[in-house]
């Protein structure tokens, strides 16, 4: 994509981390560049253009330059969840149907003092309670406005009483307000009705619909996802509008667009009306990360497990596509927008290991040493043994490679504390405590990896690991192999791969339509909502400098069985006006997927299909980055040993000298077999006994566990026969 | 075993239970199963003692327990318990709690060799009972309550039984719906039982085995332990059911004695004509429903809990009855009355403990005030639908907190009601309003959480009826019962509006306008288009002296609407200008009120709480025995009652209407509220809630043979 004037035109994107602020810069011809620096809280701007002036740099011109040549700016930010964890949320008010003023107040009954805890936190209801409600009830009215289910208007609005219940809400402090009423979703005419007085009387407050900013069913989480929206909405409103103000000045006059939770990118103007949506995008752009890594290497079932110090996140690919959730939290507030499903436990590298007097038992968490003062062997103060402690102890960390040789570790601190509070309690020489509890730490990983694979009714043998973070590359070797998956991935692009994400995301609209209808449906009707839906999107698109081959379109149809509670997105054909036979195609993978997703039992057929709403995904393609390395070489890694070093060796379940690989010195093509330590600038990967470690062209490191190895076995045997 | 492999494995185990709930939520696309999470999964060893217990309804851990053991004596030979095959179990006089709450048993084999049990339960959505749903009202006996087996092979070998699933889908009203259930259930199933093939195939059935009897154990020795930490003694409650016709007493003393305790029901009524019965082993699992969480919420539950554990309950008495009394509102009905008793006796223990008396709770969600509905829908099929209001629920308070408001149950440590558009995508009705209630939270110095009330029209063409079924209790006894000087929570209500004005939509109570309104809280109402239901469930039971709330939380109650001016006023004593505290005038009413109970004019100081030496004896928030037994206020330091007295036969005690708790409580003059008042300076010090001429209950703390 060349300028006008011919010139080169690049695209930037910009991730912000906690720390650090990720840049990628790519041109006309994919080529990558990166910058990186400092994040600088609260004026983020500083550090996003500080982070541009080092790509720039590299790209030996100003960042001035470099910016006005660009055409396309990404950007992922956490401030949407930071406001709503430092609590810097603006005053929001909302109307609701009258009747249900205390919805949010009431978080449907227990749930809210109880979702979001570990398992063992339910077991103790006497330590639990309720957040305080997002939007008190002080800043809540009841108005009339009110649909049944079929969409029927019950009691319609009456403009002089939300004229008033507004002008209560402003007195009270409100600088936004959202509207959540009773089934609107099945027929916008009553929010509309109220959206038209908001504009007459407050038109400059910042203003949400639940229809159109949650249209889902369930009056509780689209009244929660419209209250977190109208709270976030002026003060992530501010930041953008600062920051494209400080881009404009450097002479930046492309298009500038946001990461979305749901995986797609949205232009500013759209990104700040839905704020709410940006939570966690970081994450999830990680995870279009591993989508597109995986298309690159041909896996399209992946388990993306990203492990730092704190926390360990897990996202899932399955045939190419993302799996979304309904239902998110941050902090404990539920909110309901597509969401690239993602989930968060609370068992990573700095949870602390204790021993239980009670019950004379090792436990691992739920205590976590963060960042701060961290595990014990990093010398920041940490005086309690972590899992990282033990992954030292057991020979995988090397000060010479970890992080570049800037960090001191201190090996003989972590074993000591670890025999005082550890071993020495659970009657254990500090080797075999420490190899005791590598082997209990995998163990809960896999647990709870198993848990959430069980939770969306998928087969973990069917899947690629892809490990991120600093502290999972230790584990990884061995959790894999207890879940049967065949093949590991750490990514090269690890280190910037929330950024990786962005740039290799496209622009992405999503609309829909609530309708809820039986089958069999009326397919003229089906089609026409779709061709309102698509014609609006691309409209859009065009707008926004996409059309022709560069946009793509996808419809979907949530069905369920009538009478039952479970939803399915299933995906419909997309080529030309809807037909009866793509409909048709649409009811038998809804089944397919329902009978996959929970089990072969589970449908309720008699009581027929309902097709609830209609969605349209509209996507304008944007260019792509070329992150192949090299072509693969040669096999010999030898030339990459470092040393050797007296290591844990998992799987075989003993110390023993064994290869320490220095990353850098490995080319494309390398392989060499397990048991082997990999020191990279920003994590240790330990292969286990009996795997295969193997780097491919994107400078990847692909271990192939005993399954993965057994069934390349079995192929190779069935395809000699 | 090495504690690394045994934590590992444990782990693991929970980790089982956690994964078939997440199946039996899955497969299952009931509302009552998926949103309301009225379920249960548990593994059972091969005796069937209960290895690791999930969370659902927490009190079918043991009594599935018990399933399973019958299933073994009765079955094992002929026609024996082979691989792969599935029992189907609901018999309530053998060992479950009433017939919709059907349990289906697994066995899990390995190699050829069984090696436990799993068994989950669902509440199916008919049972072919004389009312529509499972819940019974209309039934005089057992016989009416619909189908009921002590064990029947569901699945052979791993090949669904057709002619036994016909035979049963038969006898329901919505077969669709209730092989559903069934299913799910056999889904979850077979969930636990590959989990659990894969742990003995990776650590062999032995050291499996081994970690299941360590944990076991495990539990039981730490559950003695922290029974040894509590005092000896026994401490005495009862409640009340309010039946149409009838009120029973549920009289229970608990005795703590040691590392063991004894729950003893002897005095309670004999069992009454309506199903609100409990056999004895629903009466066996409520009770240790309550025991989980708030006894051994940190340790693993299993077997090992209930040992120390034992039960009297007499024979032909509600807790214990006799064929054919019909049990089918046992879980609505008996059961949660011991729930409440089993929540308030633990609590009391602690109450006598230093080191546990924080986790002292009131009673939480004192009554499921429940509502099934069924008709014929739209499409001309028949439906059922229960609707999962009940599962809102209310906390009780705490020692230190108020309960949480709409904050669900002991029982059911996940429970939640689904959202109004779920339900209206369901059921053919309207909700009118879902709104919490000011004032029915039980008043103390925390208050109990509050609770909500609700009311619908159908939403079906011209004509046609939407049926209900409704078993309420509580709309007269209050059940969400105050501890160590708190007020009750509200009453339930149940009101028929007949020709209303539902065309109009009211949004509250008040708008409601009707020909004619029946309290109606037993039996069936068929609904019209022009008729609207109104229910209203019980707030959370209070803890300690509404007097000795903290103003600034009264002031922010009154502003959230969840406690009304003359409450905070005339209760709590707190006088309010504007939405600030009026301070002197706040000190005058408390002093005033304080005076009242014991009919004296009090100096300031007694507003006050003095620097009562601690005795390490405390009987609850006011009160300690002295060294030398003696019973004392802690509030002003007077001595109540000498050594070996009970201290009640020594205090002012005040018996007043029910209203005394505050609005929405019951009128029935045959119920009254006792308040125990310390003669000196007018503490609370307890309150209890008695029928007619029932005395005052006493407890016995330090008896018999304490430890010194």
């Amino acid at each position: 994509m060349a300028g006008a004037n011919g010139q080169q035109t690049y695209v930037v994107a910009i991730d912000i981390g906690g720390t650090g602020t990720d840049c990628v810069v790519v041109d006309s011809a994919g080529e990558v560049t990166l910058g990186k620096a400092f994040s600088t809280p609260p004026e983020f701007a500083t550090g996003i253009l500080n982070a541009v002036a080092s790509a720039a740099e590299a790209l030996e011109m100003s960042r001035a330059e470099l910016l006005a040549r660009t055409s396309l700016f990404l950007h992922s930010t956490t401030v949407a969840e930071n406001a709503v964890v430092d609590e810097t949320l603006a005053t929001g008010g909302i109307l609701v149907s009258e009747g249900f003023e205390d919805t949010l107040f009431s978080m449907r009954g227990g749930y809210g003092r109880w979702s979001g805890l570990t398992e063992e936190g339910k077991r103790n209801p006497i330590d639990t309670d309720k957040p305080e409600p997002i939007v008190p009830r002080s800043l809540i009215r009841g108005i009339r406005g009110r649909n049944d289910a079929q969409g029927n208007v019950r009691a319609s609005v009456d403009p002089e009483q939300v004229e008033r219940a507004l002008e209560e809400l402003l007195a009270e402090g409100a600088e936004s307000i959202g509207v959540s009423l009773m089934w609107s979703i099945a027929n916008p005419e009553t929010e509309e009705a109220v959206a038209e007085v908001v504009r007459r009387v407050c038109p400059d407050a910042f203003f949400s619909a639940s229809h159109e900013l949650a249209p889902i069913v369930g009056e509780y989480e689209r009244t929660s996802t419209v209250a977190l929206n109208v709270r976030l909405g002026p003060v992530v409103g501010r930041y953008l509008e600062t920051l494209a103000g400080s881009l404009g000045e450097e002479g930046f006059a492309g298009v500038f667009l946001v990461m979305q939770a749901y995986g797609g990118l949205l232009p500013l103007d759209k990104a700040a009306q839905s704020p709410v949506g940006m939570i966690e995008s970081g994450p999830v752009s990680g995870l279009v990360g591993s989508k597109s890594l995986g298309e690159a290497i041909g896996a399209d079932n992946i388990i993306a497990a990203d492990m730092g110090g704190t926390t360990f996140k897990v996202g899932v690919v399955r045939d190419g596509l993302i799996e979304y959730q309904r239902e998110s939290m941050v902090l404990r507030y539920h909110y309901a927008l597509p969401k690239m499903d993602i989930v968060s436990l609370g068992l990573a590298g700095g949870s602390i290991i204790s021993f239980d007097e009670r019950s004379g038992t090792p436990q691992i968490g739920p205590r976590s040493a963060g960042a701060d003062p961290g595990p014990v062997v990093y010398k920041h103060g940490g005086e309690e043994p972590t899992v990282v402690d033990v992954d030292a102890i057991l020979g995988y960390l090397d000060s010479e490679f970890f992080f570049g040789g800037r960090e001191v570790l201190d090996v003989d601190l972590a074993r000591s504390a670890f025999e005082q509070k550890v071993a020495a309690p659970l009657g254990m020489d500090v080797m075999d405590g420490a190899a005791a509890i590598y082997r209990l730490a995998n163990g809960l990983f896999h647990d709870l990896l198993h848990k959430t694979t069980v939770q969306r009714g998928l087969d973990p043998r069917e899947f690629t690991l892809f490990s991120f973070g600093g502290t999972a590359g230790m584990h990884v070797a061995s959790y894999a192999e207890e879940l049967g998956t065949p093949r590991i991935v750490i990514p090269y692009s690890a280190s910037v791969h929330g950024a990786f994400g962005l740039i290799t995301s496209d622009i992405a609209h999503e609309d829909q339509v609530t309708q809820p209808m039986h089958l069999p449906a009326d397919v003229a009707e089906v089609a026409g909502i779709y061709e309102d839906l698509e014609g609006r999107i691309v409209d859009q698109l065009a707008e926004e400098g996409f059309e022709g081959e560069a946009v793509r379109l996808q419809r979907a149809i949530d069905m369920r069985y009538r009478r039952q509670v479970h939803i399915l997105t299933v995906p419909v054909d997309s080529d030309g006006p809807l037909d009866e036979a793509a409909l048709e195609r649409a009811i038998e993978r809804f089944e397919d997927l329902y009978r996959e997703k929970y089990g072969e039992e589970s449908a309720y057929r008699e009581a027929g299909i309902e097709l609830v709403s209609f969605r349209v995904r509209g996507e304008g393609a944007v260019r792509k980055p070329d992150f192949r390395h090299a072509d693969a070489g040669d096999a010999d890694a030898s030339g990459a040993i470092a040393k050797r070093v007296e290591a844990w060796v998992p799987l075989a379940e003993e110390m023993r000298e064994i290869d320490g690989y220095d990353f850098e010195k490995l080319e494309p093509g390398n392989a060499f077999p397990g048991p082997a330590i990999v020191w990279t600038p920003i994590t240790t990967v330990v292969a286990g006994e009996g795997q295969q470690v193997q780097v491919d062209e994107y400078k990847n490191l692909v271990i192939t566990t005993s399954v993965g190895l057994a069934r390349e076995a079995e192929a190779a045997v069935g395809a000699g026969a | 075993m090495d504690p690394v492999t045994f934590e590992l494995i444990r782990h693991k185990l929970l980790r089982v239970t956690d994964e078939t709930i997440i199946a039996l939520e899955n497969v299952s696309g009931s509302p009552i199963t998926n949103e309301g999470h009225d379920m249960m999964a548990s593994l059972y060893l091969p005796n069937g003692d209960l290895m690791v217990g999930g969370v659902g309804f927490l009190h079918h851990l043991t009594s599935a327990a018990q399933a399973v053991k019958h299933v073994i004596a009765s079955f094992g030979e002929d026609p024996g318990i082979d691989e792969d095959d599935v029992y189907f179990f609901n018999d309530s006089y053998t060992a479950a709690l009433h017939p919709p709450d059907v349990y289906m048993i697994s066995p899990i084999h390995f190699e050829g060799e069984l090696t436990g049990f799993v068994a989950n339960f669902v509440h199916v959505t008919d049972i072919g009972a004389v009312d529509p749903g499972g819940f019974s009202p209309n039934a005089v006996d057992n016989y009416q309550e619909g189908f009921q087996t002590k064990g029947l092979k569901i699945v052979e070998g791993g090949k669904l039984r057709k002619d036994v699933v016909e035979t049963f889908l038969n006898m329901v009203r919505d077969p669709g719906m209730t092989q559903l259930d069934l299913k799910s259930q056999l889904a979850a199933n077979h969930v636990a039982k590959q989990r659990m093939k894969r742990i003995y195939g990776d650590y062999g059935v032995e050291t499996v085995h081994g970690v299941a009897d360590e944990l076991i154990k495990q539990s039981e020795r730490l559950v003695r332990e922290r029974l040894r930490e509590l005092p000896n003694g026994t401490w005495r409650l009862r409640e009340y059911i309010d039946l149409p016709d009838d009120t029973c007493r549920v009289e229970l003393a608990v005795t703590k004695e040691d590392d063991t305790v004894t729950y003893d029901f002897t005095g309670t009524s004999p069992q009454a004509k309506l199903g609100i019965n409990c056999c004895y082993w629903a009466t066996w699992g409520a009770m240790f429903a309550p025991i989980f969480p708030l006894l051994a919420w940190d340790m693993t539950w299993n077997e090992g809990v209930a040992r120390p554990v034992r039960l009297i309950a007499p024979e032909g008495s509600v807790v214990n009855c006799i064929r054919p009394a019909p049990i089918s509102i046992a879980t609505v009905g008996t059961v949660q009355i011991v729930n409440n008793l089993s929540t308030l006796a633990i609590s009391k223990m602690f109450g006598a403990s230093e080191r546990y008396r924080h986790r002292a709770t009131a009673v939480w969600h004192g009554s499921h005030a429940h509502v099934e509905t069924h008709g014929v829908g739209p499409d001309g099929e028949f439906f059922i639908a229960p609707l999962t209001d009940t599962f809102g629920g209310a906390a009780g308070a705490r020692a230190f907190a108020d309960g949480v408001d709409v904050g669900g149950e002991i029982p059911n440590v996940v429970s939640r009601w689904a959202n109004a558009e779920s339900q209206e995508l369901n059921t053919p009705l309207v909700y009118l309003f879902r709104r919490v209630v000011r004032d029915s939270g039980g008043p103390g110095k925390f208050r109990g959480g509050v609770c909500h009330e609700y009311a619908f029209t159908p939403n079906l063409p011209d004509g046609a009826e939407l049926g209900l079924t409704l078993f309420g209790k509580g709309t007269r006894a209050p059940m969400s019962l105050g501890l160590f000087g708190g007020y009750p929570g509200c009453n339930v209500r149940y009101s028929t509006f007949l020709d209303s004005n539902s065309e109009d939509l009211p949004s509250s109570l008040e708008e409601i306008e009707a020909g004619e309104q029946v309290d109606k809280f037993w039996g069936s109402v068929d609904l019209r288009p022009q008729d609207i239901q109104f229910v209203r469930f019980m707030g959370g039971g209070g803890y300690g002296d509404p007097l000795d709330r903290d103003p600034d939380r009264v002031a922010r109650d009154v502003s959230n609407g969840l406690v009304s001016s003359r409450a905070a006023n005339e209760i709590y004593g707190v006088v309010l200008n504007g939405a600030g505290i009026d301070a002197d005038a706040t000190a005058a009413q408390r002093l005033e009120l304080r005076g009242a109970r014991i009919g004296a004019t009090l100096e300031p100081a007694a507003s006050e709480r003095a620097d009562v030496a601690a005795s390490g004896r405390p009987l609850g928030e006011y009160l300690q025995l002295s060294a030398g037994g003696a019973t004392q206020c802690t509030w002003c330091a007077r001595e109540l009652a000498p050594a070996g007295e009970p201290w009640k036969r020594h205090v002012r005690t005040l018996r007043s209407p029910l209203t005394k708790a505050g609005e929405n409580r019951s009128t029935d003059e045959d119920f009254a509220l006792l308040e125990h008042c310390c003669p000196g300076c007018g503490t609370l010090l307890d309150t209890e809630v008695v029928w007619r001429d029932d005395p005052p209950l006493d407890d016995d703390p330090g008896l018999p043979g304490r430890e010194e």
